[in-house]
């Protein structure tokens, strides 16, 4: 369902009039409300985010590790602070997780501690990749299968990566006691069985609580809506929202793609502050997006579920699922992951 | 165009009237059942519609307590039910209106912040309820909380009017709104 | 916002079920049962209600008809007025909180002991957690205890600790009143009119010993005798020339 090039213009068309409706259609109490609306906030989740700026990355990052988590699906999770996490060690924790990960596959066998096992571990840090300097250093734990043939040691498969960071997490972490290391947001990639064993190895050593991160459609939509803000150099895949259909017994599912430029335009309609990103925009813009379909296929998509947003930027499902695209908007989309990451271990 | 008011009309007697405003038909049908299962002295009646104003023509009795219903999966469903409360006269939030959030139990499938609605209820100083209707159990619940609400709206409980009903409904954490 | 005509016709049914069609019929249930014995409580019931309902309707009366204050009364006076009914206001909350407080707290044993009593004891989680909960209380109160004993401890060190202090103050006080008082002794003494005489008797002594000093000195000197040669004489000389007043 592309929508065509007049899509464009008559979504521009309805946002104003959708705003004339707005002051129009408010009975005299409504506006009073309205009113006292804007004095009341006490949203605890910020109104107003900013849009991913340029590259924030530092200059320290390395480029080929950047590039090796791009195009990757991860699954996401959200983790409790870490218990005496120390960077220093990170080759002793390799060692201990080998053989904790190699003790586990062969269950009931005694395994001495780094003996030759069929699985490595690497832990290595993710050097830049994080927001500001209170925030905790990335890093990266890969389960690579070392071959039993000492001439083939060279080529290592990896089975399983995953990685943690915390993004911009320190404005909302204030108080993390001493022995504590923060890093809120999980990604894996593998089998699912090897997230396990390691999240159980984490939880044993550091003490700390895995859960699966589920994006809800609400922040789906403030996805959609930064990500559409984004300027880019070229689109490298349209934007495409997912939305499914609450009806038993199968559920239906209504993709609604369009051109990244045409979202760009009635984003850049709607917007208004700059920089900035707010509730009433992204409201605005969805609405914007559901009554140019309503008027085209008279299905309102209002009453629908959104699951999945895909833009160049990134594409993220509602179970939590994200592949990241951009190089550029990398801290800036990892930057909102570690917010909700922080919301969920609230 | 009506303007939905409180007491524009006759009590019948011993009858008590609920209507329920919501999109969700199969959720509004099966509070309404649970309700109706409910023992209560008065006569209960429970009417239900999708949006408001409700059809001049029609001869209805006298309406004692709105309940809007809003699915916090569902986007439609809220605009729906803003759109709506702009078919009720003031004085019906002196206690004769309620909102009540369903579906805040699946975080996932949320569209709607928890926030919004909270911020709803708060502009209407209307108590809000969070219910997950589809849940047996909670839905009973609730319907025993709402007929007891009812009763009080319908002024079948002497001593107690619906004017009683925000600070009393109020709970202790969430500051009025007037503090806020 | 308007609804179009035709969306609104399907999606509201016809309330009262006169117009039948495919809206949903209102439902009616309760209690008709028309028991002679019921019948009674049902009129008094009835009565209750209507009663109830009349003070609402002549309430809503009293409150449309009700002049709006502005008429009646002055700025300042009504001033005072919303301030008077805002303490009231929150009088009345903190009263209502109070007493909500107390309620729920009741509702909550209440509750908790009926599930204690309708659970299975040795499966219940809730058991577990109240003894968990029981033997951290019991764990807080011993380190209460222990808090407690040690503050009394060391309230005892900083008792003793002023009272030593009290006391080398009041030490350090006397000694200064002994020096005060030795000062003002000496002071005194140098004063008295007996000092005065013995120091009068003194000076007129020494200047009648310089006299003779040099009375002695010029008659050995007019002697022409070479008083140097012989060391007696030289002694007796020389201790003629010391000055008498820097003894």
């Amino acid at each position: 369902m592309d929508s065509d090039d007049t899509a464009e213009s008559t979504l521009r068309h309805r946002t104003s009039s959708r705003l004339q409706d707005c002051c129009i259609g408010a009975t005299p109490l409504q506006k009073r409300i309205e009113s006292v609306r804007k004095q009341v906030s006490f949203v605890p989740t910020p109104p107003r985010r900013k849009i991913p700026q340029c590259s924030q990355l530092q200059e320290d990052n390395d480029p080929q590790k950047v590039a090796f988590i791009l195009h990757k699906q991860w699954t996401l999770y959200s983790l409790t602070p870490l218990y005496k996490f120390s960077y220093t060690n990170l080759k002793e924790y390799s060692r201990l997780l080998s053989a904790f990960i190699a003790a586990e596959k062969q269950k009931g066998l005694a395994v001495e501690v780094g003996e030759d096992v069929s699985v490595k571990v690497t832990f290595s840090t993710l050097l830049g990749m994080k927001g500001t300097q209170r925030d905790s250093e990335a890093f990266l734990v890969q389960i690579l299968s070392k071959s039993q043939l000492p001439s083939e040691n060279r080529e290592q498969k990896v089975l399983w990566t995953g990685w943690f960071c915390c993004v911009f997490g320190d404005s909302l972490l204030e108080t993390i006691p001493e022995d504590f290391t923060c890093v809120p947001l999980f990604l894996a990639n593998g089998a699912e069985t090897n997230t396990a064993l390691v999240g159980t190895w984490f939880q044993k050593t550091f003490d700390c609580h895995f859960s699966p991160l589920a994006i809800n459609a609400f922040n789906l939509s403030w996805m959609a809506a930064m990500w559409t803000a984004c300027k880019m150099d070229q689109y490298m895949a349209a934007t495409e929202l997912l939305w499914s259909v609450p009806c038993s017994p199968q559920s239906l599912d209504i993709s609604y793609a369009i051109h990244p430029e045409d979202a760009k335009a009635l984003w850049d309609s709607v917007h208004k502050t700059p920089g900035e990103v707010t509730q009433e925009e992204v409201d605005l813009f969805m609405d914007c997006l559901y009554s140019h379909f309503h008027r085209h296929f008279k299905i309102h998509l209002s009453a629908t579920r959104l699951v999945r947003v895909s833009t160049s930027v990134a594409s993220v499902h509602t179970d939590g699922k994200i592949k990241i695209l951009c190089h550029k908007y990398l801290i800036g989309v990892l930057a909102y992951l570690t917010e909700l990451a922080i919301f969920q271990i609230d | 165009m009506s303007v939905l008011r409180p007491l524009d009309k006759q009590p019948g007697l011993n009858t008590a009237t609920i209507l329920l405003v919501g999109t969700e038909d199969a959720l509004l049908q099966q509070l309404a059942d649970s309700m109706l299962k409910e023992d209560c002295a008065s006569e209960l009646r429970v009417h239900l519609a999708r949006s408001l104003p409700l059809p001049s023509s029609a001869n209805r009795p006298r309406i004692d307590l709105i309940v809007f219903v809003v699915n916090l999966h569902s986007k439609y469903s809220l605009r729906n039910v803003e759109e709506s409360l702009h078919h009720v006269d003031a004085t019906f939030f002196l206690g004769k209106a309620a909102f009540l959030a369903t579906g805040a139990g699946r975080e996932s499938h949320c569209s709607v912040h928890r926030n919004t609605i909270v911020k709803l209820a708060h502009t209407y100083r209307s108590p809000l309820f969070f219910c997950d209707l589809e849940i047996e159990d909670f839905r009973a619940t609730m319907a025993q909380r709402l007929v007891r609400v009812l009763q009080i709206c319908a002024g079948h409980v002497p001593g107690v009017s619906a004017l009683n009903l925000p600070s009393l409904l109020r709970s202790s954490e969430t500051p009025a709104p007037e503090d806020l | 916002m308007e609804m179009p005509p035709g969306e609104q016709a399907a999606t509201e049914p016809p309330d009262s079920g006169a117009g039948g069609g495919e809206g949903r019929p209102p439902q009616v249930a309760g209690a008709q049962e028309t028991r002679a014995e019921d019948r009674l409580t049902l009129l008094l019931r009835l009565r209750a209600q209507t009663k109830q309902q009349l003070l609402e309707y002549k309430s809503m009366v009293d409150a449309s008809e009700e002049k709006t204050p502005e008429q009646v009364m002055q700025d300042k006076q009504i001033e005072a007025k919303i301030e008077e009914l805002e303490n009231e206001i929150e009088e009345v909350k903190t009263a209502f909180e109070m007493k909500k407080l107390t309620i729920d707290r009741i509702q909550l044993s209440t509750a908790l002991s009926k599930n204690l009593e309708k659970i299975n004891p040795q499966t219940s989680v809730l058991m577990d957690n109240m003894k968990h909960i029981l033997k951290l209380n019991k764990l807080i109160m011993k380190s209460q205890q222990e808090s407690w004993d040690l503050e009394e401890k060391l309230l005892d060190v900083r008792k003793k600790r002023l009272q030593l202090k009290q006391a080398s103050e009041s030490k350090l006080l006397e000694i200064q009143t002994e020096k005060n008082k030795q000062k003002d002794d000496l002071a005194i003494m140098e004063n008295s009119d007996k000092i005065k005489a013995i120091k009068q008797n003194l000076q007129m002594e020494i200047q009648i010993t310089t006299v003779i000093q040099h009375m002695f000195q010029n008659l050995i000197l007019g002697s022409k005798a070479n008083w140097a040669e012989d060391p007696a004489l030289k002694e007796t000389v020389l201790q003629l020339e010391k000055n008498l007043t820097m003894i």
